[in-house]
């Protein structure tokens, strides 16, 4: 910012802060810094949450929101990953996808009939915008709320990947899910960029009907590998 | 007060007989409070972490300076812009001087309050610069040449027939659309395309900043705000001094707490975090603009601060009765409902809003919902007596209530009228009835009767019998 | 042991309903407690506070706790008067900065129950002996709500009343746009909004409409009887006394 002393812009700065600084001053009786001692909810080392529904662990809740938010998901087992991701995959109809770079190839390996193009960063948008899916990792996975979680990590990619193409594919080790929101900033990283989804994108804007489907990917597949 | 004729009274009639926006309202507001319920019932520690987030808020508002330099220097370190804007019109004029220093004559917009407040939209393209709205309810409005009426569903009071008709008159001219949801997006979605792959500069609103880590914090459901975020070369968000949180662990109550009031979502669909440039993803050039516009002022006050608190999740208009017939216009502010009553008259202070502390029953419902425990009915019990004392009454109101006072404060003065009172009874029971009431007692009669007087007070016949 | 408990009517029971003042009187009696009515007493301030004229309310304040000072325990037959005192007081009375009137203040606030709250809460009271053989619905007043969080007070206390049956209100917590002067400053806001309440009293079926605020019932009643309805309304503690031992007819 305009370091220039005397200008406008610091003036504001230099204007702002008084003015809050006065106001903060004016008045006695000010709440004082009272913390009741209420830890944060969720957050690590508080007790476990129960969920709502079924007994069950952090893969079914997360699974059963997933679904209620209309994604579609699968479970499966490491040495069967790469040919449920090819199932998955093939059966939408799509011709390309785009990995990020640091992704595992073997996850690939048996998708057939399908261009797989490896991002490696150049990729223009209006490229990015004619390939039809994209696969990822993520970063965690929130169980109580189905929430992926992605921080550019290398077997995610940039934050364009998962946007522009209309079906995201992202698979999710199950020792990567945490309960709840709570937990999340003990897992990633904001240095990078983080964006959380949980869904396909949706809009509730007429009438508050929820409708699937607007401007981010329409279709979300999950493969959860236990 | 005697303001019938400008002002929330007045502004509200209208919606009060429009029997379609009044349907429209009570359809969209009590399915969201039917959502909201059940998601906020999933969670057990829902009231602890309400509690949570106020204590946060308060804190965040009790060493505000602190934090928002805290914010300027992580955002700064981490290669983005910090600009401050004690107005509207500074915040306009850096956003235009950065617009210009592109060359650029377009920009794509993310919902944001806070844009509205400042009527930036209206500023830029009195300047050549034409703001297009990507979320689909800002699209709506935008298109129909109209203003937002809730604070999440800003088009809240159209229905899907009536944006069908708008649609066909706008972005889809010339075509038949049917008036399914599904098809609207849609039309939406390929009209606003080609501007997400082809617009050099975004604005967008923040939902939170956090002080220590410089991450700011959009969230949304359609995946524009994503677009706007990530594929333009500059992103200018402009937030208010109140939406900075201390820790980045803060964030992760607010992300609780936001969805579940807001949308009646455990969990939005999509959240954005940013922190600075990221090299080699999204915009490589970053501006934070920090407007004060009113709020140091709001600050000062001890107990109408706490509507800074607010998050804009738009819980209490939700719940609302005279929101759910008013709608949102009648407020006359970009903040309507029970938040919009505390933070307009604050903000703004102009004469239409000064009539908004008086728009409740004080009923409470939106306290009870307020993820940020804002105690909404007593600061427009404050406010109230704040705008009488600035000298905005009514002359007579004020000596009949000076009068009443003086009644109560004497026992043998307030025995005499009661007395007075049961002695009338007969012509006042009729009166009554006639309908031609004076006062505020003809404001009552036009649709209620009076009650019966009774032929003594109760202090009369206790005397008697004591 | 007989306890002495102070009765606060309120100003607006005083003038327009002696009746509900009587029951309560009555009622509490019946169950061996020993009332008293402090003569000098008149309002709350409520309608001051509430409308904007706070500072005129203090005198108010300090009368009241003039007043009650000697009571042990004081009912109230008003909902909306008992969370006027419990949310306003001790911020008025320190607007004097007086610090006798401030303790004093806040020596009275805990011993002010609502007429419902006292009977189940503090006499443990459930069965008060009365009998109504109508379909009633109660609605639960804001203030009562979400003010003095009275739950199920009144709901015990109706169940147990011989005859009665006690109906579903639809949407019951909704407001029913009284709010005081709200009335008159908003008065077709505040119509808009008792229209809707009257829609559900009917589709509830009740005859009779209960509740703990004579305010709200005024304005509701206000409404049903200008339409010629036939449904009646009635504090809890009048239906209370209904069909008792020694109730007046």
């Amino acid at each position: 910012m305009a370091k220039d002393t005397g200008s406008p812009v610091v003036e504001s700065r230099r204007e702002i802060l008084g003015r809050i600084r006065r106001a903060l001053l004016a008045k006695v009786g000010f709440e004082g810094l009272q913390s009741s001692g209420v830890a944060t909810p969720g957050a690590p080392g508080t007790p476990e949450p129960r969920f709502a529904k079924g007994g069950s662990g952090p893969a079914d809740r997360l699974m059963e929101v997933l679904l209620d938010y209309k994604a579609t998901v699968s479970v499966t087992e490491p040495a069967r990953l790469s040919r449920v991701l090819a199932e998955v995959v093939e059966h939408q109809g799509i011709k390309s996808v785009v990995i990020p770079q640091g992704l595992n190839q073997d996850w690939c390996r048996k998708i057939k009939g399908v261009d797989i193009i490896t991002d490696d960063g150049k990729l223009s948008i209006a490229e990015l915008s004619t390939i039809d899916g994209v696969i990822t990792g993520c970063s965690c996975a929130i169980a109580e709320t189905g929430t992926l979680v992605l921080s550019g990590l290398a077997d995610e990619g940039r934050r364009a990947i998962t946007l522009l193409p209309d079906f995201h594919f992202c698979v999710v080790r199950s020792s990567a899910i945490i309960r709840s929101v709570g937990e999340l900033f003990t897992r990633v990283e904001v240095s990078r960029p983080v964006t959380l989804i949980s869904g396909p994108s949706a809009t509730s804007d007429i009438e508050l009907r929820r409708v699937e489907g607007v401007h981010g990917p329409r279709n979300l597949f999950v493969v959860i590998v236990s | 007060m005697s303001r019938s004729k400008v002002g929330f009274p007045a502004n509200s009639l209208k919606s009060i007989n429009d029997s379609q926006l009044r349907a429209n309202l009570r359809s969209a507001t009590g399915a969201i409070r039917e959502k909201r319920a059940r998601v906020v019932g999933e969670k057990e520690d829902w009231e602890k972490l309400r509690r949570r987030g106020e204590e946060i808020r308060k804190e965040t508002l009790n060493y505000l300076d602190k934090y928002l330099s805290q914010l300027e220097f992580s955002v700064e370190r981490l290669g983005g812009t910090v600009h401050w804007a004690g107005d509207a019109r500074e915040a306009n004029e850096i956003i235009l001087s950065l617009i210009r220093s592109h060359g650029e004559n377009e920009v794509i917009k993310v919902k944001s309050l806070t844009t509205d407040e400042i009527a930036m939209n209206d500023f830029l393209s009195e300047n050549g610069v034409t703001a297009y709205e990507t979320d689909l309810a800002e699209l709506i409005v935008q298109l129909a040449h109209d203003k937002p009426s809730h604070i999440l569903v800003p088009a809240i009071h159209m229905n899907r027939s009536e944006i069908k008709e708008l649609f066909e008159k706008t972005i889809a001219k010339g075509r038949r659309l049917s008036d399914n949801p599904v098809e609207l997006a849609e039309t939406s979605r390929l009209y606003l395309r080609q501007k997400f792959l082809s617009t050099k500069i975004a604005v967008s609103g923040v939902n939170f900043a956090v002080a220590d880590t410089g991450t700011l914090c959009v969230v949304e459901s359609e995946g524009n705000g994503r677009m706007c975020l990530t594929l333009p070369k500059v992103l200018i968000s402009v937030m208010g001094i109140e939406k900075v949180l201390p820790r980045l662990d803060d964030l992760s109550v607010f992300l609780e707490l936001l969805p579940r009031s807001s949308t009646g979502e455990r969990m939005n669909p999509y959240t954005s975090l940013w922190s600075g440039v990221h090299d080699g993803d999204g915009p490589e050039e970053f501006h934070l603009v920090i407007l004060d516009n009113g709020r140091s002022k709001v600050l000062a006050d001890p107990v109408g601060r706490q509507a800074l608190r607010c998050i804009r999740c738009s819980a209490c208009l939700n719940v609302c009765p005279v929101y759910e017939r008013s709608g949102g216009h009648s407020y006359d502010s970009v903040y309507p409902g029970p938040i919009g009553a505390i933070l307009s008259p604050q903000l703004f202070g102009n004469e239409s809003s000064l009539s908004l502390p008086w728009a409740s029953s004080l009923c409470g419902a939106c306290y009870e919902v307020c993820p940020v425990r804002i105690n909404i009915p007593q600061v427009l019990v404050h406010l109230r007596e704040k705008v009488i004392a600035e000298g905005h009454k009514s002359s007579v109101e004020n000596a009949s209530f000076m009068l009443l006072a003086g009644l109560f404060k004497s026992p043998p003065a307030f025995g005499a009228l009661l007395r007075l009172v049961a002695k009338a009874r007969r012509p006042l029971n009729r009166l009554s009835l006639s309908g031609f009431l004076p006062g505020y007692l003809g404001k009552w009669g036009a649709s209620r009767d009076l009650p019966e007087l009774p032929s003594e007070a109760f202090r009369t016949w206790s005397k008697r019998h004591g | 042991m007989t306890r002495t408990v102070s009765l606060f009517v309120s100003c607006f029971n005083d003038v327009i309903y002696p009746r509900t003042a009587r029951a309560a009187q009555r009622v509490l009696e019946r169950l061996g407690v020993k009332l008293d009515f402090p003569a000098d007493q008149t309002c709350c301030g409520q309608i001051h506070i509430n409308t904007g004229y706070g500072s005129m309310a203090v005198p108010l304040v300090r009368h009241f706790v003039d007043v009650f000072s000697n009571s042990e325990e004081i009912v109230s037959i008003s909902g909306s008067c008992t969370a006027t005192i419990r949310e306003h007081y001790q911020e008025l009375a320190e607007r004097t900065r007086d610090p006798e009137l401030v303790k004093r203040t806040d020596e009275l606030i805990p011993k002010v129950h609502e007429f419902s709250q006292y009977l189940t809460d503090v006499l443990g009271v459930v069965d008060v002996g009365a009998s109504y053989p109508h379909k009633v619905c109660y609605h639960p007043t804001c203030h009562s709500l979400r003010s003095l969080h009275v739950y199920d007070s009144a709901l015990v206390l109706l169940r147990a009343v011989r005859g009665l049956e006690l109906v579903e209100l639809p949407h019951a917590e909704q407001c029913c746009g009284f709010g005081g002067t709200f009335a008159v400053k908003n008065a077709p806001m505040s119509t808009a909004i008792l229209v809707d309440k009257v829609s559900n009293i009917f589709a509830s079926g009740a005859e009779t409409v209960v509740a703990l605020d004579n305010s709200c019932l005024t304005h509701i009643y206000g409404f049903l009887k200008r339409n010629k309805t036939g449904i009646s309304t009635m504090h809890l503690a009048e239906l209370l006394d209904q069909g008792a031992n020694g109730s007046e007819v």
